[in-house]
C-alpha cells in the first residue's frame, strides 16, 4: 500500500468525488485507510458524498425529447472528399524539377562568386572621379538628413 | 432491435448499429441518419443541456451538431472510433464554442423561496431545496466545468475519456472537476448563510 498524504487524498476527493470506484487505483486502499484514521479526510468523504448525491441527481434529471428537424438537415448537401486523381501524379516530378532548379541556379551563383570576385573589388576600391565628388557629397548629406538617430530607431 | 437511447451512466450505444447507420449516412440515406438522430438525440439534448444550462440554446447546439454529422459525414472513419465519441466530440466543440454568457434562469433567492414555498413533506422538502440550490449554482458555474461534470457525474467517463472529448489533458479535467464541485459547495453554502 502506498502511503498517501492528507492533501493528496482531500484533493483526490475534490475532482474525484466518494466513490473509491473512480479514485486511481493506486491510492484506494490508502485513501480509505486514511479516511479511518484523520478527521478532515472523514469530514472531506462524507462532504464528497453529499456532493456525489446532488450531481447524480442533476446528471439524471430526465430529458425531455429533443425537437431536431431531420428533414431540414438532410435537405443540406454532403460534403463530398476529393478523389485522388491523374492532376496529382505529377506532383513529384514537378517538386523533383524545382529541387534540380534550385541547385542549378545555386551552383551558378557559386560558380560566378569564385571567378567574378576580382571585378567586383576593383570597382569597390576604385578612387571617384573629380566628376562623381559632387555626387558623393550629395549621398552624404542625403544619409545625414536621412539615417534615423539610435533614439529615432528605437521609436521606429 | 431496440432503438431507444439508454439513460445517462449506463455505458455506451450500440456501437455495430451507430456505426452501420453511419456508413449509410455517409451514402446519403436519409432514413438512416433519422434513425442515427433517434438514437443519439437523448444523449445529445442532455449533455448539451447540461453544459448550456439553457434549453433553447441546448437544442440549437443539437441542431447544428446533428447538421455536421449528416454534412461531413463522409470522413466518418470507423477504424478511428465509434459514432457515438466522434458525434459528442462535434457537439462538445459547439458547446463550448457558444461564448456568449448565458444569464440564470433564477437567483439562488429566488430558487431557495421557491423551495420553501412546497408543501411536501419535510424530507421532500430539504431534496427539492438542496435541487434548486443546486441547480441555481451551476447556472453561475462557467460551460466547461458544467461539461466535465456531466461527463464525469453523468456519462460516468473516466478522467482520460473526458479529456480527450475536450482535447486537454486528465490532469487538467481534475482540476477542472475539483473547482467545479469546491465553487458549487461555496455558491450553495452562501444561499443559507442568513
Amino acid at each position: 500500500m502506498t502511503a498517501l498524504s492528507p492533501e493528496t487524498a482531500l484533493a483526490i476527493l475534490a475532482s474525484h468525488g466518494a466513490d473509491p470506484a473512480r479514485w486511481p487505483v493506486q491510492d484506494r486502499t490508502a485513501l480509505l485507510a486514511l479516511a479511518g484514521r484523520d478527521a478532515t479526510v472523514a469530514a472531506a468523504l462524507a462532504d464528497a458524498r453529499a456532493m456525489d448525491a446532488l450531481l447524480a441527481g442533476w446528471a439524471a434529471a430526465p430529458v425531455p425529447p429533443a425537437r431536431i428537424d431531420t428533414a431540414a438537415i438532410t435537405a443540406l448537401p454532403q460534403q463530398r472528399p476529393v478523389p485522388p486523381g491523374p492532376v496529382r501524379a505529377w506532383r513529384p516530378a514537378l517538386l523533383a524539377a524545382s529541387l534540380a532548379l534550385v541547385v542549378a541556379v545555386g551552383g551558378w551563383i557559386g560558380f560566378a562568386g569564385q571567378y567574378g570576385g576580382q571585378v567586383a573589388t576593383e570597382i569597390a576600391t576604385a578612387t571617384p572621379s573629380s566628376a562623381g565628388v559632387a555626387a558623393a557629397e550629395a549621398d552624404l548629406a542625403f544619409a545625414y538628413v536621412f539615417t534615423p538617430t539610435a533614439a529615432e530607431e528605437d521609436v521606429i | 432491435m431496440k432503438m431507444d437511447a439508454p439513460a445517462p451512466g449506463s455505458g455506451p450505444l450500440m456501437p455495430s448499429l451507430a456505426t452501420a447507420l453511419m456508413l449509410r449516412v455517409a451514402q446519403g440515406d436519409a432514413a438512416a441518419f433519422t434513425q442515427l438522430v433517434r438514437l443519439l438525440e437523448r444523449m445529445a439534448l442532455g449533455l448539451a443541456w447540461r453544459t448550456l444550462n439553457d434549453r433553447v440554446e441546448a437544442e440549437d447546439a443539437c441542431q447544428q451538431a446533428f447538421a455536421r454529422l449528416w454534412t461531413q459525414a463522409a470522413r466518418f472513419d470507423p477504424a478511428r472510433g465509434n459514432v457515438e465519441a466522434w458525434f459528442r466530440r462535434i457537439l462538445v466543440n459547439l458547446c463550448l464554442d457558444r461564448r456568449r454568457a448565458i444569464r440564470p434562469v433564477q437567483s439562488i433567492d429566488a430558487a431557495f423561496d421557491l423551495a420553501d414555498t412546497a408543501p411536501d413533506p419535510e424530507a421532500q422538502a430539504i431534496a427539492r431545496d438542496d435541487q434548486a440550490r443546486l441547480a441555481a449554482a451551476m447556472a453561475r458555474l462557467n460551460p466547461r466545468q458544467r461539461l466535465a461534470l456531466s461527463l464525469f457525474h453523468g456519462e460516468g467517463h473516466s478522467m482520460a475519456e473526458i479529456a480527450a472529448q475536450m482535447e486537454t489533458t486528465a490532469k487538467a479535467v481534475e482540476g477542472l472537476l475539483g473547482r467545479a464541485r469546491n465553487e458549487l459547495r461555496t455558491i450553495m453554502n452562501e444561499s443559507v448563510m442568513p
